[in-house]
């Protein structure tokens, strides 16, 4: 019996993988998508209340449109990180990511088929949060092109970046001191809330080398023109330059069987 | 020939003191052995919280009442961290051990619901009391806080716990997954313990607002807490001493009614 040709790239394998992904995401919805969008209202109400009397004055309205663009986009790269890392670990610890292995897939294959998935789950999550927010406080983007191509790239970065979380921890408490402790705080200091330069002058400087901070600024970028003060292609040019870093790392890892195969 | 009789009930007296305590302690542990994720992860976490919302806010809202609003906001982010924690104390215990069927465990022993309840919510109360201690020193080191009434900050604290831990270990009986309590706490205990005071004064809200939240018990456990440290209220205190001990009470009825029925527990 001679094996079944598969082709160079084998379309079917990295299809179904991705779907696998896809219907994980979806079938937990309400965690995954009402959740975050839940918690997304949450922090803007803080934010509109906490206003008070400033409510509605020029500087309490800059503050909140200043926040609506990073909380949309905090809820894209969330998700995805959360989407690959949680996929791959929970495969890891139940053995059944041999199922994967097993398959005549590639690295590429399997490094793009998690990836995209987890890309596609958190803009899917971030146009829910969006469609909410635009309810809430309508914003209208100054520039278009860079909202779909911030938001892309940046899902991408955190779901390549979960699926390096999800192949380095041994148990959930890894995976938790991860978000907890590395994620959240890269993401919470760069910006999301409140402009960098009110951060004290060190780390203002230190969260321009963090790609995350480029990836919000860019966002924002998007919605309010250039009033951040950055600039948006330098800040592409970094979320794309981690991308392509964190591909690499990926699929040599996992073409090289890291944690994966014994 | 001897007759042989058959063994007699061990005595335990009227409360099951070994019970309890061994209860209460592997509770205790529970929490411990994860330090990082139930002791470091919610400090980390409050930290985080407080730097972004007084950066994002700090700018225009600069005084909360009389005091500054950096001081304003570090009690009532402690009060959030204790709460919720002893949330996720009862409530993943309960939960884990009714999904992998290890909660048999607790049911065989000779121990009242009363003896289970106390250890449960003990237990919650502890890592509420560990999570306040440790997060009010991380943020003292930033912000000094000053104590205006140790009596207000240890009785709302101990409030606050107790009545997220009876809360927890309600919604874990009541969850049949963890979808459940995934839920409840995503979309009611959450929301209610950020919104409820913790990032502004009640006095800021719009009129329907500010006249909910004097139904909402959240807010006088959060008030009074804060009262402690700054000394200054927006409800009435002893309305809110009132509202705590009413709604512990009330839980503990509800909690043990479930208990001893068996609701969700026992087949």
């Amino acid at each position: 019996m001679t094996p079944r040709p598969v082709g160079r790239i084998l379309w079917l394998g990295a299809w179904t993988l991705f779907l696998r992904e896809l219907r994980r995401y979806s079938k937990e919805a309400l965690e995954t998508v009402l959740a975050p969008a839940f918690q997304a209202l949450v922090y803007f109400v803080i934010l509109v209340f906490a206003l008070g009397p400033e409510r509605g004055t020029d500087e309490g309205d800059a503050l909140l449109s200043h926040a609506m663009p990073g909380l949309i986009l905090m809820a894209v790269l969330f998700r995805s990180a959360e989407t690959t890392a949680f996929s791959l670990l929970l495969d890891r610890m139940e053995g059944i990511i041999s199922d994967v292995l097993m398959a005549p897939l590639g690295a590429a294959e399997m490094t793009a088929a998690y990836a995209l998935a987890g890309a596609v789950s958190g803009l899917a999550t971030g146009a829910v949060v969006l469609a909410g927010a635009m309810l809430v406080w309508p914003l209208p983007p100054v520039h278009f092109w860079a909202l779909p191509v911030f938001a892309a790239l940046s899902a991408l970065m955190m779901s390549l970046a979960g699926m390096l979380i999800g192949l380095f921890c041994e148990k959930w408490d890894h995976l938790a001191a991860a978000f907890v402790f590395v994620l959240t705080p890269l993401t919470f200091l760069s910006g999301v809330f409140a402009p960098v330069d009110t951060l004290p002058a060190a780390v203002a400087f230190a969260v321009r080398f963090n790609p995350i901070f480029h990836a919000i600024e860019g966002f924002r970028y998007g919605f309010l023109g250039s009033g951040t003060g950055g600039d948006p292609l330098a800040s592409l040019a970094v979320v794309a330059g981690t991308v392509v870093v964190l591909l690499a790392c990926n699929g040599v890892l996992i073409h090289r069987g890291y944690k994966l195969k014994p | 020939m001897s007759t042989h009789l058959p063994p007699l009930p061990r005595d335990i007296g009227t409360v099951n003191w070994i019970g309890l305590w061994t209860l209460y302690q592997r509770e205790v542990y529970r929490f411990l052995k994860v330090y990082t994720q139930t002791i470091a992860a919610p400090v980390v976490t409050t930290l985080l919280f407080y730097a972004v919302f007084a950066l994002a806010l700090g700018g225009v809202v600069r005084m909360a009442g009389s005091v500054p609003f950096l001081v304003f906001l570090g009690p009532g982010l402690i009060v959030m961290a204790m709460a919720q924690n002893a949330f996720a104390n009862t409530s993943s215990s309960v939960v884990i051990a009714k999904v992998q069927g290890n909660i048999v465990d607790v049911l065989m022993p000779p121990l009242y619901p009363l003896e289970m309840a106390v250890a449960y919510v003990g237990g919650g109360v502890t890592r509420g009391m560990f999570v306040g201690v440790v997060t009010g020193i991380a943020i003292w080191a930033f912000v000094p806080l000053g104590i205006h009434s140790p009596a207000y900050i240890l009785f709302h604290g101990l409030m606050a716990s107790m009545m997220l831990a009876q809360l927890g270990m309600i919604g874990g009986i009541w969850s049949e997954k963890f979808d459940h309590i995934a839920a409840f706490t995503n979309f009611v205990v959450t929301p209610l313990t950020f919104l409820s005071g913790t990032f502004y004064s009640v006095d800021r809200l719009p009129p329907a607002f500010w006249w909910l939240a004097h139904f909402n018990p959240f807010f006088y456990m959060i008030d009074g807490f804060r009262y402690g440290f700054i000394g200054q209220s927006d409800g009435t205190l002893a309305i809110g001493v009132a509202v705590m001990l009413g709604i512990n009470a009330a839980l503990g009825v509800l909690l043990l009614r479930m208990l001893s029925s068996g609701y969700k527990l026992k087949a």
